[in-house]
């Protein structure tokens, strides 16, 4: 038999109602699909019809690998979650870092396909070749770290890799993630919420085989001079960036019009604030030491602790732009301890930072408002900063209590529970609460709001626009010269497009998206994916085939949304981004409804979709493979 | 030559393991590998053992012969490794 080179070579299927476990070839779907999201989205499509409820145990819950995972490509540990999204209804994907994907793929798996439902708690253990569902019931009701310490200790192996729920997913919350790490989350599309519902604690993992390549000379020197290159560019060009990891994203922000002040009631926020919780005071009071995900030339986290004051003991990673923002300026709170209990308490709920944020900072709106009193709180003062009141939801959301249920069932659904005008106060699309801040950045906007997965801006959404890149750079690098002006509508829908294929691309493999152009133009672009892919697979491709395949992933996501009922008109921003920014360096700008829906036109144009529902036409699926 | 190891500054990220596995066996795994990264991910410590004895499925750290620079050392992102003497 031909030997499969990068890949594990195996799916693993369990099905949690009948305990029957399976595997089945990666290859069987790798020629079209090619690993990663790519494969998780084929088997969701094929498998999860419309109308299956997201805690229905005919959802599938997808882990997936990706191609070069667990070797020595930059950044090559991400772990794509694939499922029902819990919010919208359509695609839901979600995407952690951390050791875990590496380690599924050592213990001889690309992906693991969940089905069914338990009867009662359990957690699957994957021991190399070994499978096995085993008793969660004296985990059931914990956090995901005390379910870390738990299994390891109950397999009396402090090594081993486990992606877990905590008290949120058990509860079927709405914003609940899977946590790996303590503290690397699968954070959007509710996923931890579908993991509940299958009872399914936890999946831990032991990998101790290797993985081939089909060039390793050539391989190793590939990823060598890409490390090394990325490690020179990285500190010549951004050398903060370096030295910060995401931290500077929140104060830079406060001068493009990023920010997401009060639920977005202005982008930016009090400089006076912004300096109380920058960068150089996490890393002067906060910040103990950097840590990395598998395989990182990069690390971008800081292991925090806070020595002082009510929160002291408050200790924890993977703090990044999203906690910091989230907790920070969207809920007005200046205090850099409760920021960080904020973002630990999201972790060991295992709750999702930008949802969590987002349903509470409509609460204070709401509150702000009139539209609820102390009554409808549980006596809890949502006032703008008040952090305590903070820190009480989101422990209240996680266990369903007191007002804590309504929010769990996310923004968009509590508006219409609540009535009386409050759905203006959810920042949403399809469902998705927003971290993205979309006044000013116009491809960044457009690829949050045609996001296949709600919003999102780790796909489409370019970083370029605020990057001081040159046209000429833009040209040559995307066909596009305005791609470094962030005003400019022209241009953009391809931005998105090319942006959205590289990132299906990506994902695919299983790199970090920081490890690539999204970050820098500099750094991994689609021809040394194609060579990285070769020299790995011996299978012979070039970029522009890859980007086919992400492309076909985009539709494929696409014809799922269709399925479910979603299309053009729900690509379409919270209204208040149609207002000007209220102050600061970017006041008065705005996305203007006319040249959106015109970007928003070409878009479906460049998709070659139909314009008027904003979905895959059957000629161009056909075209695709896709039937 | 032999190699000095810093956890202080390490971060965790077993570039080094995967590197050193590799320099012995030309694939990618951890058991094969003459170093072995402790992760003690929630006290924020990490530990950088390096085996100079078989141990096990492990070989002996061989300073990478045949390399210009032990692989270890050549990868990781932080300089928590150094060839030294």
């Amino acid at each position: 038999m031909h030997e499969v080179h990068a890949y594990a070579g195996k799916i693993l299927r369990v099905n949690l109602s009948n305990g029957r476990i399976s595997t089945e070839p990666t290859m069987k779907y790798a020629g079209k699909f090619l690993g990663g999201r790519g494969i998780n989205q084929w088997i969701l499509y094929n498998e999860v019809g419309p109308g299956i409820w997201p805690f229905d145990p005919a959802n599938r819950l997808i882990f997936g690998t990706g191609v070069l995972v667990g070797t020595l490509a930059p950044g090559a540990c991400r772990c794509t979650i694939d499922s029902k999204n819990v919010l919208t209804g359509g695609v839901g994907s979600s995407n952690m870092g951390g050791h875990f994907a590496p380690e599924l793929k050592y213990a001889g798996y690309d992906h693991v396909v969940i089905h069914g439902r338990s009867l009662k708690p359990v957690y699957l253990w994957i021991d190399n070749g070994k499978v096995e569902i085993r008793d969660a019931s004296d985990i059931w009701g914990k956090t995901t770290w005390e379910t870390d310490d738990l299994i390891r200790d109950e397999l009396e192996d402090h090594d081993i890799q486990v992606a877990s729920i905590g008290q949120a997913g058990e509860n079927l919350v709405r914003a609940a993630c899977i946590i790996t790490n303590g503290e690397r989350a699968a954070g959007r599309c509710g996923l931890g919420a579908v993991m509940g519902s299958k009872n399914l604690k936890a999946v831990a993992v032991r990998g101790d085989r290797e993985i081939t390549v089909a060039h390793p000379d050539e391989f190793f020197e590939l990823v060598s001079e890409l490390r090394s290159n990325m490690i020179r560019v990285a500190n010549e060009k951004t050398p903060d960036d370096v030295r910060c990891g995401t931290l500077l994203i929140l104060e830079r922000n406060n001068n493009t019009g990023g920010n997401t002040v009060r639920n977005f009631q202005d982008a930016y926020w009090d400089p006076e604030k912004v300096k109380k919780v920058c960068a150089e005071e996490i890393l002067k009071n906060y910040a103990l030491r950097k840590m990395g995900c598998f395989g990182c030339p990069l690390p971008c986290s800081f292991y925090l602790n806070v020595a002082q004051g009510e929160f002291a003991g408050t200790r924890g990673e993977g703090f990044k732009a999203d906690s910091h923002k989230d907790f920070g300026p969207k809920l007005d709170v200046d205090y850099l301890p409760a920021i960080i209990k904020a973002h630990v308490l999201c972790s060991q709920y295992g709750l999702d930072v930008d949802s969590t944020s987002g349903v509470i900072a409509w609460a204070f709106e709401c509150y702000e408002k009139g539209i609820f009193t102390k009554e409808d709180t549980d006596g809890l003062e949502l006032e703008w900063g008040n952090y305590h009141a903070v820190l009480e939801l989101i422990r209240k959301i996680a266990f369903r209590e007191g007002v804590g249920d309504l929010l769990a069932e996310g923004s968009k659904r509590a508006s219409k529970i609540v009535g009386r005008g409050s759905d203006r106060f959810s920042i949403n699309i399809k469902g998705h609460e927003l971290y993205e801040s979309i006044w000013t950045a116009k491809a960044w906007a457009l690829g949050c709001i045609v996001s296949t997965r709600g919003c999102d801006h780790l796909r489409g959404s370019p970083t370029c626009e605020n990057a001081g890149i040159t046209p000429e750079e833009g040209e040559r690098f995307f066909g596009v010269p305005t791609a470094g002006d962030r005003r400019a509508y022209e241009g953009k829908a391809k931005l998105v497009v090319y942006f959205e294929n590289f990132k299906g691309v990506v994902d695919c493999m299983n790199i970090c998206y920081y490890m690539t152009q999204w970050k820098n133009i500099y750094f991994i672009g689609p021809e040394e994916l194609a060579k990285l892919y070769t020299a790995a697979t011996g299978r012979e491709t070039t970029a522009a085939e890859l980007m086919k395949i992400g492309e076909r992933i985009q539709n494929l996501e696409r014809a799922f949304n269709a399925r479910e009922g979603l299309g053009r008109k729900d690509d379409m921003p919270p209204a208040r981004f149609f207002e000007p920014i209220k102050s600061g360096p970017a006041k008065g700008e705005r996305l203007e409804r006319e040249k959106f829906e015109r970007m928003l036109d070409e878009y479906y144009e460049l998709r070659g979709w139909d314009v008027r529902t904003g979905n895959p036409t059957q000629a161009k699926l056909r075209e695709l493979g896709i039937e | 030559m032999r190699i000095a190891s810093f956890s202080e500054k390490c971060v965790g990220c077993r570039t080094c393991e995967v590197a050193c596995a590799f320099h012995h066996r030309r694939t990618f795994g951890r058991k094969s590998s003459s170093l072995s990264v402790r992760r003690f991910e929630r006290e924020g410590r990490f530990e950088i053992v390096i085996y100079e004895k078989r141990e096990g499925e492990r070989p002996a750290c061989d300073l990478c012969g045949g390399e210009p620079m032990p692989l270890c050392v050549k990868l990781c992102p932080v300089g928590a490794l150094e060839a030294v003497g």
